[in-house]
């Protein structure tokens, strides 16, 4: 109850509480051994509040937890301990494939991905159309998907999830796609996409675009924040660390 | 909690006991549940389509190429079955294979690869049912076909084949789905799951009839419930007597043991589904 209260004033639209997160694997130790049950710890005892309109950065080295954190903030894996409430629609952008079909046209895909993923029947020939025009595939666009190559596959998967609305942004290192002619268009996309979230929390190594971008920087090392405030003063900590 | 539903969000609660979602509203998501679990099943045809030329038949002519291969092997062996008493057996026994691997893999991903919002459990499981509806339907149709064309089977009767195909499927989906926790925690199960389907191959009434059963063999038939799905269909089809060695009353035990094994399945999905989501 306390929670929703919170919740009911805006207070925040992500709250994270504690949380902890911890990975089962099987691990051989040599070729005739029996595998094992391996636990590893990704994130422990996290907590922090991001309160609707922030565009918060989350750095830190490769193994700090970063993309672990984002995947529970979208409910994607299950905490071991501790809670994570959000207020808004998530959507987590990793990767440039929100699910399309391989043996589709890109053109069905993005039409059967708009319905799946909320569009409206009124904004679909609109949003269609811009997914459309970004990709810049001509009679490509009309071609099964498995047939083009990875970098205008990835335009696709780009164009259409960029063109989605979403309350809550998770973004994971995914602004890099297409070739370098295309990769500044790409730029100034995203940058409208992260315009049209309200809130964003983005997963990053580039320091530039997190000071760019974001008004907050929560530095993780080794599954724990050890830096939440200012992004200057995060990207400095992380530099100096 | 009345003012929460009254706002114009979704909130979401994560904890280790579940992901739990109250959509600001409930009508549009489950709209989109709906839609989601039906985009997840088109994507499992195409993709068991894969390249083929033939695409989705190729599950309708599965079955058929495989009774064609053991009634063969049988007429050679014993020189005499009915081609129809086989492919019958031949199909259910495809359907129970199908069905048990499926619902013993808990899969990484249940989603279809819609990775951009998190797919509700209950579009998820709508999904998996769907499957096994068009599944036993694909199984069951290049046979039902045959059967109408070549043996002048009733249209009533080749539903009657695949309705019991659709319980076969279920049954043995829910049973494989509620142990499936077992083939993440002990990976090394996974085999035995096609070793058992070999087993009720070879072991059930499907390659001959239950009255050419005697001694412990009988006795394991009269409570298998391949035995209860495949009998009845060939009575329905060809007229035979063996349905009658069957009790009624196990039939009922096993009807409520289907519906109880799809209830506890429609309960834990979710459960097995969080719970294994940081396992790999």
């Amino acid at each position: 109850m306390e929670v929703l209260d919170v919740v009911m004033n805006g207070e925040f639209a992500i709250r994270v509480d504690n949380l902890s997160i911890e990975y089962t694997s099987f691990q051989k130790k040599g070729l005739l051994s029996f595998a094992r049950t391996n636990r590893f710890r990704a994130i422990s005892g996290v907590s922090f509040e991001v309160t609707p309109g922030e565009v918060v950065a989350i750095i830190g080295e490769n193994g700090a937890g970063k993309t672990t954190l984002l995947k529970a903030i979208g409910g994607h894996i299950r905490p071991s301990v501790g809670e994570v409430s959000t207020f808004g629609k998530v959507y987590t952008l990793s990767g440039a494939n929100p699910g399309l079909i391989s043996d589709m046209t890109a053109r069905e895909n993005v039409r059967i991905l708009s319905s799946v993923y909320g569009i409206r029947d009124e904004q679909r020939g609109a949003f269609e159309r811009e997914v459309e025009e970004f990709c810049e595939l001509g009679e490509a666009y009309d071609r099964s998907y498995s047939t083009l190559s990875t970098g205008m596959g990835g335009r696709v998967g780009f164009g259409f999830t960029t063109s989605l609305t979403p309350e809550i942004l998770l973004m994971d290192e995914t602004l890099g796609v297409g070739d370098e002619a295309f990769r500044k268009k790409a730029e100034k996309k995203a940058e409208e996409f992260m315009g049209r979230g309200e809130t964003i929390l983005l997963s990053t190594h580039s320091l530039n675009l997190a000071k760019n971008f974001c008004s907050r920087g929560i530095l993780l090392k080794s599954g724990r924040v050890v830096f939440d405030g200012e992004i200057s003063e995060a990207v400095s900590t992380y530099l100096n660390n | 909690m009345t003012k929460v539903m009254m706002m114009h969000k979704d909130y979401r609660s994560i904890t280790p006991e579940g992901c739990f979602d109250r959509p600001a509203d409930s009508k549009e998501a489950w709209s989109l549940d709906t839609k989601r679990a039906r985009f997840i099943v088109k994507k499992k045809f195409r993709g068991l389509a894969g390249s083929r030329r033939l695409g989705q038949l190729w599950l309708a002519l599965d079955p058929l190429f495989l009774g064609l291969v053991y009634y063969f092997v049988f007429t050679v062996i014993r020189h005499k079955t009915d081609p129809v008493s086989v492919f019958i057996g031949i199909t259910y026994i495809r359907i129970l294979q199908n069905a048990l691997k499926s619902g013993y893999s808990v899969m990484p991903d249940f989603t279809g690869g819609l990775k951009i919002e998190r797919v509700r459990t209950r579009a998820v499981i709508l999904s998996e049912y769907l499957i096994g509806l068009f599944n036993s339907f694909f199984m069951c149709l290049g046979i039902g076909i045959i059967f109408i064309l070549i043996f002048n089977v009733g249209i009533v009767e080749a539903v009657l084949f695949w309705l019991l195909g659709l319980l076969t499927y279920y049954f043995w989906y829910a049973l494989g789905n509620v142990l499936s926790p077992l083939s993440i925690i002990v990976p090394d199960t996974k085999p035995i799951v096609s070793y058992f389907g070999t087993l009720m191959l070879f072991g059930s009434p499907a390659l001959y009839t239950l009255s050419e059963t005697s001694g412990i063999h009988r006795t394991i038939n009269l409570y298998n419930p391949v035995s209860f799905c495949v009998e009845p269909a060939r009575a329905a089809i060809l007229g035979t007597t063996d349905y009658k060695l069957l009790s009624i009353e196990v039939a009922y035990v096993l009807l409520l043991i289907l519906s109880i094994l799809v209830i506890i399945n429609i309960l834990r999905f979710d459960k097995i589904r969080w719970r294994f989501s940081t396992w790999s």
